[in-house]
């Protein structure tokens, strides 16, 4: 299904806030807008409704196409995006590369020709040309991480304009940032090492791992959804590795399957033996690392038993995908946001 | 190249101005057109199928791709039609309006936005008639023709029909309607037989139990249900079955019946008369004979038929010289008469490329040396390419012409503004697909001096080493040494030495960095050995002339404590090459940028000089001992 731009982040909404357990809720930013008009920006952050193809042919008749319900406009390509969900509110969160972080609400989102969508704040952490490029939420505390390209990490709280603290992470551009404790957090960067930071103690990072290759970027970083000590990540080089963070130094595996640079990585979280990840190749990759159905776990043995299926092929990058069990969605450089049903 | 676009111009500076603005203004931005949101959604569609062929073409280099290219170029026209319902749609229920001050913004015209889509609706409606047109024409290969233009014309002009149709359903009395007669004139010559056969059935004075066996009305839907069906002339006796048909039609005209049935009677035998006067384009002229009077006519004879037809009507629009020129069999012709109506190259290049592929149209080189699809996609992926966003699918179609492609492409990657990483990234992906070293290592400077504008060294300095240009990678050591006297810190420096590991001795001006971090760690230790290491150091790159001047008198300024240093740190040669340094620093013409760089006064340099000559004194005194 093609929209009217290209697609680079797109997120699906954790809980579903309608009864029809069909029908989800996407949150899509996008990157191609005019970048010289900066009085007028046409970059958009907007919610679509959409239905998934079920198992059943019959309902499958009158799925409704995607449709957009409410939109609004930001400043700069959007570079991460997070849905915020408290019990009553909708909310989109999503930084730009001009350095912004919003906080967008939706407003009455099952009533679409109401629907609408506004922004509640703002905040320009970094200096004037920064960039930011990744970002996490603390989903139970109303905190932000963000990490830009010169290397800074912000830590923003929700209800406060400035940053709750600032460090210098890294000499490169934090591509990749994710909270695995409460109070830890992990970088990745253009140097393919992952550091570990306390919040309490933000000034050096408690502990750093490192992958062996040369050149290589950290783009996104991800924590399985029950063991919080495994971490995957995907890098510029095609591979997407395991980490265990209980281990010293090295990834527990390293896999290439991508031609060129992996841009997301997530675990499923109904099945974690299986991690998804889109690449600039066009493809989205299913790894599924127990075939076997092995009770005992993937992650620690030297497993090769990995299976690998292709899930999407299309030709131009897939910038960004999400899942929620099993409903995939990708957007993708063609302006298409592309869904599936995996079995 | 750029003559179809008109530039639009902005009478403004661009941004808000803090005072009162001159009344005249400084500044104007021009701007070709640039596309409507839904245009690069057609775009991107386009392009998806556009590689598809590509790819086909790719695996089977000779043979005869018949049905794909049928089933592409199917897939074309629904993209169009699909563009058609989408714009209306978005039009009609309120988008456009909740969108308008985006898109307006970005374009930056005076025509009002409802317009511009009514005309990019029109256009696409247009490309769809012509692109079927040539589907049948071309792609079609040896099949009877008839049945396919009669689905053209029910396809892009026959709804009007249908709705008639619909509305006569609904009266009591659908004769008293005035369109009633010329509805059924009108389905009759179009083809839609069964239509019209309804409508017959809707006239109150039909009565299918009467038991008159001369009611006109009977007998008329009798024929209509008995008539041989367009789709069966691809049988033999198709030609013989219609005459025998059209006789027993023949044998009823002169009976006494209404005129209007009088009409569908001669009609259907093929009157010529009648059929023009009921006809309102040349095209369903056209077709109407064919369907009455040669049903199972070629290809290449539809052109004097079409002659003849043309004839009747007046001066023939561009889109009908476009059908001309497909009837007429000529691919180039057709191509060039596409370009100069459709503005914006889009059904130009798809059309030529599926046609080459079909392998209608020859490999034909224009006089500019370059072949013909090729040029035009050239054309297309430069309009593609003026604007920003539509970088990447501009990139897939310069792939694929094999001449000229690869040179567009570097351009198209140069002009490209890097914004963030992810783009940086992604271009130079493009270069490593397509094999554009040097674009690949041009793009990698453009990020390495971004970087650098934004005192990111580090960055800066892993983007520069890509590009393995040694002149920029010294600017950027320059940058970095000056950083470090005015900061005094080199933090950023470890980490990318780390990374860059061996690369190092790549420039000069970066090991000499390397070097510096080095003897500022032994400083740190502050021990006697590492500390006369450092010393050492020092000297030596004093001496291998590594270090450049401007950094002579920092070094010599770190080397102070040791002057007085008990025991003596550097002995009579070192101290001679210390104060040779010195005394050229002092002597240069540029001692006073010199000094300012290290905020030293000029009794700075009389303390120095003393310090040295103390040094040396002693050193000569224990050397001798």
């Amino acid at each position: 299904w093609t929209i009217g731009s290209v697609i680079s982040k797109i997120r699906l909404q954790p809980t579903s806030s309608t009864s029809d357990s069909q029908t989800s809720y996407v949150a899509i930013g996008t990157s191609d807008g005019d970048q010289l008009c900066l009085s007028n920006p046409s970059n958009t952050v907007s919610v679509w409704k959409m239905q998934f193809p079920s198992k059943d042919d019959e309902k499958d008749s009158n799925l409704e196409e995607p449709r957009k319900v409410c939109f609004a406009t930001t400043q700069g390509s959007v570079t991460e995006m997070k849905w915020f969900q408290t019990s009553e509110r909708d909310l989109v969160l999503h930084s730009t590369d001009k350095g912004y972080i919003c906080l967008q609400e939706a407003f009455d989102l099952a009533f679409e020709e109401e629907a609408t969508m506004q922004q509640l704040m703002r905040w320009h952490p970094g200096d004037e040309g920064s960039v930011i490029s990744s970002m996490d939420v603390q989903q139970g505390r109303n905190d932000v991480i963000v990490g830009t390209e010169e290397g800074m990490v912000y830590l923003l709280g929700l209800d406060e304009v400035k940053p709750k603290f600032q460090v210098s992470a890294d000499e490169l551009s934090i591509n990749a940032i994710r909270y695995v404790r409460s109070s830890v957090f992990v970088t990745g960067s253009s140097t393919a090492s992952l550091k570990f930071w306390d919040i309490r103690a933000p000034a050096k990072p408690i502990k750093i791992m490192k992958e062996n290759s040369h050149g290589a970027f950290f783009h996104s970083v991800t924590q399985h959804p029950s063991q919080p000590d495994f971490l995957a990540t995907g890098s510029s080089d095609g591979c997407v590795s395991i980490w265990d963070m209980r281990q010293t130094k090295w990834p527990t595996h390293r896999n290439k399957g991508h031609r060129t640079n992996v841009w997301e990585v997530m675990f499923h979280v109904d099945q974690p033996n299986c991690i998804l990840s889109s690449g600039n190749d066009g493809v989205a990759l299913l790894w599924d690392f127990n075939p076997d159905k092995l009770p005992s776990n993937p992650f620690e043995a030297k497993n090769d038993q990995i299976t690998i299926t292709e899930v999407v092929n299309t030709g131009m990058s897939i910038n960004s995908l999400d899942v929620r069990g099993n409903n995939l969605v990708c957007g993708t450089d063609n302006r298409a946001l592309i869904y599936r049903t995996l079995s | 190249m750029e003559e179809d676009h008109q530039p639009q111009s902005n009478g403004h500076s661009n941004g808000k101005p803090k005072k009162p603005s001159p009344p005249e203004t400084i500044a104007s931005i021009f701007r070709w057109e640039t596309f409507l949101p839904q245009t690069k959604t057609l775009m991107s569609e386009a392009e998806y199928f556009f590689s598809q062929i590509q790819k086909l073409r790719r695996e089977a280099p000779g043979q005869r791709l018949q049905e794909d290219l049928i089933e592409l170029s199917r897939h074309y026209r629904a993209i169009l039609t699909n563009q058609c319902l989408q714009l209306q749609e978005f039009v009609q229920s309120g988008q456009l309006d909740k969108e308008k001050a985006m898109i307006q913004g970005s374009f930056k015209t005076e025509a009002p936005l409802l317009d511009l889509y009514n005309e990019e609706m029109r256009t696409c409606q247009l490309a769809g008639v012509v692109w079927h047109f040539a589907e049948v024409f071309f792609l079609s290969g040896s099949e009877m023709i008839a049945p396919l233009l009669v689905d053209w014309l029910n396809i892009n002009f026959g709804v009007r029909n249908l709705q008639l149709f619909d509305q006569m359903q609904q009266e009591e009395i659908p004769e008293d309607n005035e369109e009633y007669w010329s509805l059924v004139y009108s389905c009759l010559l179009q083809g839609q037989i069964s239509h019209a056969r309804g409508l017959i059935q809707l006239h109150s004075a039909y009565n299918p139990d009467s038991i008159n066996p001369n009611d006109p009305f009977l007998i008329v839907d009798e024929l209509l249900e008995t008539m041989p069906p367009i789709e069966d002339c691809i049988y033999d006796n198709y030609q013989i079955a219609l005459a025998q048909w059209q006789e027993r039609c023949n044998g009823l005209v002169n009976l006494s019946i209404p005129a209007e049935l009088g009409t569908v009677l001669r009609i259907l035998v093929g009157d010529m008369e009648i059929i023009k006067e009921q006809t309102q384009t040349w095209y369903e002229l056209m077709i109407a004979t064919i369907i009455y009077s040669q049903p199972t006519v070629q290809k290449t004879d539809v052109r004097e038929i079409a002659a003849a037809s043309i004839e009747e009507y007046p001066e023939p629009t561009p889109v009908d010289s476009i059908l001309l020129a497909m009837i007429d069999g000529d691919p180039i012709l057709t191509i060039r008469l596409a370009c100069q109506f459709f503005e914006n190259w889009w059904f130009a290049a798809h059309l030529v490329d599926l046609l080459y592929q079909a392998q209608v149209l020859e490999p034909f080189v224009l006089p500019s040396g370059v072949d013909f699809r090729e040029a035009i996609l050239l054309e297309y992926a430069s309009v593609l390419f003026s604007h920003e966003s539509m970088w990447n699918v501009a990139a897939s179609y310069l792939g694929n012409c094999r001449k000229f492609g690869k040179v567009y492409l570097e351009r198209l990657v140069e002009k490209q503004r890097l914004e963030n990483d992810t783009k940086t990234l992604k271009l130079l992906n493009l270069c490593n697909v397509h094999n554009l070293t040097e674009t690949n290592q041009y793009v990698c400077k453009i990020a390495g001096m971004n970087k650098l504008k934004k005192r990111r060294f580090a960055a800066a300095v892993m983007w520069l080493m890509k590009a393995k240009d040694i002149r920029t990678v010294s600017i950027a050591a320059d940058k970095i040494l000056q950083h470090y006297s005015e900061t005094g810190t080199l933090e950023q420096i470890d980490v990318m030495i780390e990374t860059l590991g061996p690369d190092f001795i790549f420039s000069p001006k970066l090991t000499f960095v390397d070097k510096y971090r080095q003897i500022q760690s032994l400083w740190k230790v502050g021990d006697y050995e590492s500390v006369k290491s450092a010393a050492k150091l020092t000297i030596q790159l004093m001496s291998t002339n590594v270090a450049p001047k401007q950094f002579w008198l920092t070094l010599i300024y770190d080397l102070f404590p040791l002057f007085e240093a008990v025991p003596v740190m550097l002995d009579v040669a070192d101290v001679t090459l210390v104060m040779h340094c010195m005394e050229e620093i002092a002597l240069s013409h540029r001692r006073d940028e010199y000094l300012k760089m290290k905020n030293l006064k000029e009794e700075d340099i009389q303390i120095l000089r003393m310090a040295i000559s103390r040094n040396m004194a002693r050193a000569i005194v224990v050397n001798s001992a």
